[in-house]
């Protein structure tokens, strides 16, 4: 007899189930899916935006018009020849009218592109460490009598690195309001929890566990729960990025975006174990 | 059988005394809700292997010494060392060690009902950190010592009222403490469940074991034989044994 009792593992000192969470689990699961949902948005917004930035930050756009018996691709043509001798510039690239076009239409938004007329777009690249403004573009073909218009994109550029700082700022206000609400529903988490196993907790205590055997029972109870729940929550947004991804609503969404949602599942628990060490010792601590 | 305003010392404790008492109270005084009823000024010690029983009308005091005795609360005022070490000055993991070598046949204490008559007990044991195989030997003896050896497995809550008595026993006496405390441990209980009980805490006397049994029961008391720590009106006195009783 002695050998079969002992030959088995003894149960669980916490009983399984009893605190009545499943509200506690369903905020967790709301928390979590929010939190990776955000996390996956950021991800490929700010993805996206530093491409374009990238992109845009080492390049110009410069547009010229024919003039007098001068065609648009002829002043096109010259300009581009000027603007290659240019120290700083790599490469020059006229567009044709049908991207001229296109390219325009992009830039005012319209639908339909329309016609451009005799205006030429050049799509101007630098050299990498290159610090080319666009006054630094124009001089050389005003002196060659040239008209153009320049963008140096510093603007779009800035802009963009505006809106990145602005979105960085606006997920890490988010994260820190969602650590709270986690925090807060996670204090709630084991208060419920500790009320409904008060009686075991004192007769624990009275039998002589010690505070860290104690707390480390309810901190295990309470990370499982969070991470299960946690776990359910980032599954849920990393099907509905994916379902939004494969339907063509976003396309800027890419696959290896959605592994920025799981991670949040990490933090939940690491924070619930520490409210649930906090929480359970400060309950302790009013035992003698 | 003699009344005095001197409460027991080590060597008058019991026929084993010895000069290091398991527990000292020095002038203790207990905060309950009507301070007036309280244990105030009590003072005694506690020999190894004596058996005591405290007496004291219902509410009377007699749980509030047993939970200072058992390190469940704190002292308003006095002193009250056990095992040597002044209570205050325990951390709260030596508090937790020392609560691991006192017993408490406290019938109020529940019982982890998802666990086996065999889990509830080895808590004691288990939560001082011993592995399975090093416990099951004795937690299996002392199940049967209680008559409990055929109900390993079962649930606690599938006991019977003395049944679920001598598992608080078990469970209170699986790690070998040296004090047990007592709690009106045979209160609802047939005289035939009552007797066994007794006769339990007794063999644990016996055995070397420091008991202190709190009943409301006089008749109790006096069948017991023992010397009786009788609290009336929140002052303790010692009532002189040994008399014959069932530890004699």
């Amino acid at each position: 007899m002695t050998r079969a009792s002992a030959d088995r593992a003894p149960g669980p000192l916490l009983a399984p189930g009893g605190e009545r969470m499943a509200p506690f689990m369903i905020a967790f699961c709301l928390i979590a899916f929010i939190a990776a949902a955000l996390a996956i948005a950021v991800a490929s917004g700010g993805r996206a935006a530093l491409d374009l930035a990238g992109r845009l930050g080492g390049s110009a756009t410069v547009a010229v018009q024919g003039a007098g018996l001068e065609s648009a691709d002829a002043t096109a043509a010259r300009a581009a020849e000027i603007l290659s001798s240019v120290r700083g510039v790599a490469q020059v690239r006229t567009l044709d009218q049908t991207a001229s076009d296109r390219l325009i239409a992009s830039l005012i938004n319209s639908a339909a592109p329309g016609p451009s007329g005799d205006v030429r777009l050049l799509a101007v690249s630098f050299t990498p460490r290159s610090t080319l403004s666009a006054a630094a573009l124009s001089a050389p073909l005003r002196v060659q009598g040239v008209s153009a218009a320049i963008d140096d994109h510093r603007l779009s550029t800035s802009r963009l690195w505006r809106g990145a700082v602005l979105l960085g700022l606006g997920s890490a206000g988010a994260a820190i309001g969602l650590l709270v609400a986690t925090w807060l529903v996670a204090r709630l988490a084991v208060r419920r929890c500790l009320d409904r196993q008060m009686s075991w907790l004192q007769l624990l205590h009275a039998l002589g566990a010690s505070d860290g055997l104690v707390i480390c029972l309810v901190r295990t109870r309470l990370a499982a729960r969070v991470a299960v729940s946690s776990a359910i929550g980032a599954a849920l947004a990393l099907l509905a990025a994916t379902a939004w991804r494969v339907a063509g609503r976003s396309p800027d969404i890419a696959w290896n975006d959605l592994i920025a949602g799981p991670p949040w599942i990490l933090a939940a628990v690491m924070l619930a174990m520490i409210v649930t060490s906090l929480s359970t010792r400060a309950v302790l601590q009013r035992t003698p | 059988m003699s009344i005095t305003n001197v409460v027991t010392s080590p060597d008058e404790a019991g026929p084993r005394a010895h000069p290091a008492p398991v527990a000292r109270f020095e002038n203790v005084s207990v905060s309950v809700g009507d301070e007036a009823k309280g244990p105030r000024g009590v003072s005694f010690a506690l020999a190894p292997g004596s058996f005591h029983t405290l007496t004291g009308a219902p509410g009377g005091g007699k749980s509030a010494i047993l939970r200072l005795l058992s390190l469940g609360a704190r002292p308003a005022r006095g002193r009250i060392q056990i095992f040597g070490r002044d209570v205050f000055s325990l951390s709260r993991a030596e508090s937790a060690a020392m609560r691991q070598r006192i017993g408490q046949v406290f019938p109020q204490m529940p019982f982890l009902d998802h666990l086996s008559v065999f889990d509830n007990a080895g808590l004691v044991p288990r939560l001082a950190g011993r592995k399975v195989d090093d416990y099951a030997g004795d937690v299996c003896e002392v199940l049967r010592w209680v008559g409990l050896g055929r109900r390993l497995h079962d649930r606690p809550s599938g006991l019977s009222a003395g049944e679920r008595r001598s598992l608080t026993i078990a469970r209170a006496v699986a790690n070998r403490p040296e004090i047990v405390l007592a709690d009106e441990p045979t209160a609802d209980l047939d005289p035939l469940s009552a007797r066994r009980v007794l006769r339990l805490l007794a063999e644990l006397a016996i055995a070397g074991t420091t008991v202190v049994l709190a009943t409301s029961d006089d008749d109790l008391a006096g069948r017991c034989g023992a010397p009786i720590l009788h609290l009336h009106e929140g002052r303790m006195t010692l009532l002189e044994g040994p008399m014959p009783g069932f530890l004699a």
